[in-house]
């Protein structure tokens, strides 16, 4: 069943006065259950499709359906709501939050669904226990390692039980030791919950991990491979 | 689609303002300082009207007073021409009802000793209708108060000083009589009334210790005094049973006196309240309040500019977080109340320890208050404010109350555009931003 559909798929950026193409014309279908890396160089399009595939962004020509749901006449406030039901973000910089705890950090995306005070307490606990985190519950983000900050957001990103999972190279800041464990945990939720993750990557190691490859180049998909 | 979420906005904010302690220390003691410096001036001019009202009203002016409309029009003037006559049953009727009510000629010219000639301001009155109505008697420093029949006056001690005269020395009063004749033209009579000094006061009120001189009205009815025969300027009223410590309410004010007089208040009368007798007091009080009002708004902007600048500091820094924040699925609105309530909360919690400082300085300042007198003396009580010597607070708990209210809204307030700025910018945008 497809989760993400993109019909021809447009994104012009103003840099500086000069329109830059980032997308031209991309369309393509995601899967419940997909393990998939869009693969390219910087600049080659990949974070601007992910973004649209987030709902963060809309497209210049084109549309993104998630779930069924065209996002093309939605606006701001609807976008939001369609992230906070239906999509989990992972970013490279973990992006948590440094005044809360690793508890409440995974806790947020709950928070905003309007879950009981009980109910979000009691699935963050199981989620930080199932990135390997107990014990850890009351840690503020730096006093863990960047591996353990990875699996908060990883934990985050999964507590609310998405369709989707969007990752921009969530192993660029670790080492290879600590991303193969990220990705293992990532392929372990995904076989277990049926999550779908599409990763934005250039890490071979990403790659390898991948059950489906979309290379990208200059805003247009070259290539695709499936494992 | 509304958002029916629970954000805990306060304790987000809380922790946030813990990021930089130092940064919301210093803001937090910019905010405490200014509302410190505000409710301690406000409760300062506050207790300073106070008393400046109880002294005009106890020693200065009464409640109210009554002139011919003709006088009170030209008052500065002091036209002596302009007097009324036939005050008694004003005063009988006045007294019938409750309220004391004395009768005053009121003139200038100067005062001479041996050695100085002085202008001066004398107040012909009857003393024993004077002391049941004003307070000024009580200090009456050196001899005695004013004595019917005889031809003592009684100064200020400015006056006294002034003058270089003590209680026993002989001045010599100098007067133009200005009187209308039968076709209402004025004539002029210089007079000149041989005095002793049987008294010198000094009261709580800077105006009755100047170039004052209070004497006897009977003495100045026939040709050795002013050719009065029974004219007076003014009569000045006051309620009989009322505290010194009260300000003039409804049951004395001037349409119950007006009321209670009727028809006896002839129509070339009128009556004025102390507030419209006292212009000038009125005029000083007004200024400084405002001067000092409009030092602190420019104490406030500096404040709250550096809240602003705290604020947009805090969104810069947080640009990336906001993204994420966003792109979890939190409305732009929610990102501005939660950069709102962090504002707010530095003007709440910095007024509330600026009141809490205030405390024991108003305590002080209530309590004991500050000496003034070598002040007031240098400017001859001429200053607008009817306090000789100390200066003492009031306390204001309107004013305490609502620094916070207001410090803590317009604090929020100066969060609104740095906020804004943070939610303009598309997800995308500030997910990128470095």
């Amino acid at each position: 069943m497809s989760i993400i559909q993109t019909k021809d798929l447009f994104k012009d950026y103003e840099v500086n006065k000069i329109v830059v193409n980032a997308l031209r014309g991309v369309t393509i279908d995601f899967t419940q259950g997909e393990f998939t890396a869009i693969v390219g160089p910087s600049g080659s399009g990949k974070s601007t499709l992910l973004h649209l595939i987030g709902c963060l962004d809309k497209p210049t020509k084109g549309d993104v359906v998630v779930d069924g749901d065209s996002i093309a006449n939605l606006s701001k406030n609807e976008l939001a709501y369609l992230r906070r039901e239906k999509i989990g973000f992972i970013f490279q910089a973990y992006n948590l939050i440094p005044v809360l705890t690793a508890l409440e950090n995974v806790s947020f995306p709950l928070t905003l669904l309007g879950h009981s005070p009980k109910k979000v307490r009691d699935l963050s606990y199981f989620a930080l226990k199932e990135v390997g985190l107990e014990g850890m519950e009351n840690r503020r983000p730096k006093e863990l390692s960047g591996g353990q900050q990875q699996r908060i957001a990883i934990a985050r990103a999964l507590i609310k039980k998405p369709k989707l999972i969007l990752a921009d190279e969530p192993t660029a800041n670790l080492d290879s030791k600590i991303g193969a464990e990220i990705l293992e945990l990532m392929l372990k939720l995904n076989q277990e919950e049926k999550t779908t993750f599409v990763f934005s990557t250039h890490d071979k190691m990403v790659m390898d991990y991948a059950r489906r490859l979309i290379f990208i180049r200059d805003g247009k998909i070259t290539e695709e491979q499936r494992k | 689609m509304k958002e029916k979420v629970k954000i805990d906005y306060f304790g987000l904010s809380l922790r946030n303002l813990g990021r930089h302690k130092v940064k919301t220390i210093i803001t937090l003691i910019a905010v405490a300082v200014g509302v410190l410096a505000y409710v301690w001036m406000d409760a300062w001019l506050l207790g300073m009207n106070i008393d400046s009202k109880r002294n005009l009203i106890n020693y200065e002016t009464g409640s109210s007073k009554i002139y011919a409309k003709a006088y009170f029009n030209k008052k500065d003037e002091l036209p002596m021409y302009e007097s009324f006559t036939n005050y008694q049953d004003i005063i009988k009727k006045l007294n019938d009802n409750g309220f004391n009510a004395s009768p005053n000629f009121v003139f200038g010219g100067s005062l001479l000793s041996p050695k100085q000639e002085v202008p001066f301001l004398f107040i012909g009155l009857d003393p024993e209708l004077e002391k049941k109505t004003l307070s000024y008697y009580k200090f009456v420093k050196e001899g005695t108060f004013v004595e019917k029949g005889q031809f003592k006056i009684l100064i200020g001690e400015r006056g006294a000083e002034n003058l270089g005269v003590k209680v026993g020395d002989s001045v010599r009063l100098s007067t133009v009589i200005d009187k209308k004749d039968e076709n209402g033209k004025i004539k002029h009579i210089n007079q000149l009334i041989e005095l002793i000094v049987g008294g010198i006061v000094n009261s709580p009120n800077p105006k009755t210790n100047g170039n004052i001189g209070y004497l006897p009205l009977d003495i100045l009815q026939d040709e050795m005094g002013l050719l009065l025969e029974g004219h007076i300027i003014q009569i000045c009223i006051r309620k009989a049973d009322v505290s010194e410590s009260a300000l003039p309410n409804n049951t004395e004010s001037v349409l119950k006196v007006k009321q209670i007089l009727g028809d006896t208040l002839r129509p070339e009368l009128t009556i004025v309240d102390w507030a419209t007798d006292a212009k000038d007091y009125i005029a000083a009080s007004n200024g400084d309040n405002v001067s000092n009002r409009v030092m602190l708004i420019f104490l406030f902007i500096i404040v709250f500019m550096g809240i602003a600048n705290t604020m947009l500091m805090a969104v810069i820094e947080r640009t990336k977080e906001i993204g994420m924040l966003r792109s979890m699925g939190l409305l732009d609105h929610s990102v501005i109340i939660l950069f709102l309530f962090e504002a707010g909360l530095i003007g709440f919690i910095g007024s509330l320890i600026g009141n809490i400082a205030s405390i024991p300085l108003n305590y002080f300042m209530v309590t004991y208050g500050i000496d003034y007198s070598e002040m007031a003396k240098q400017m001859n009580g001429n200053f607008g404010y009817r306090i000789t010597a100390i200066f003492r607070s009031a306390w204001n708990f309107h004013t305490m109350i609502a620094s916070v209210i207001i410090c803590t809204i317009v604090s929020a307030a100066m969060a609104f555009l740095p906020a804004l700025k943070a939610v303009k910018m598309s997800v995308v945008e500030t997910l990128r931003f470095e």
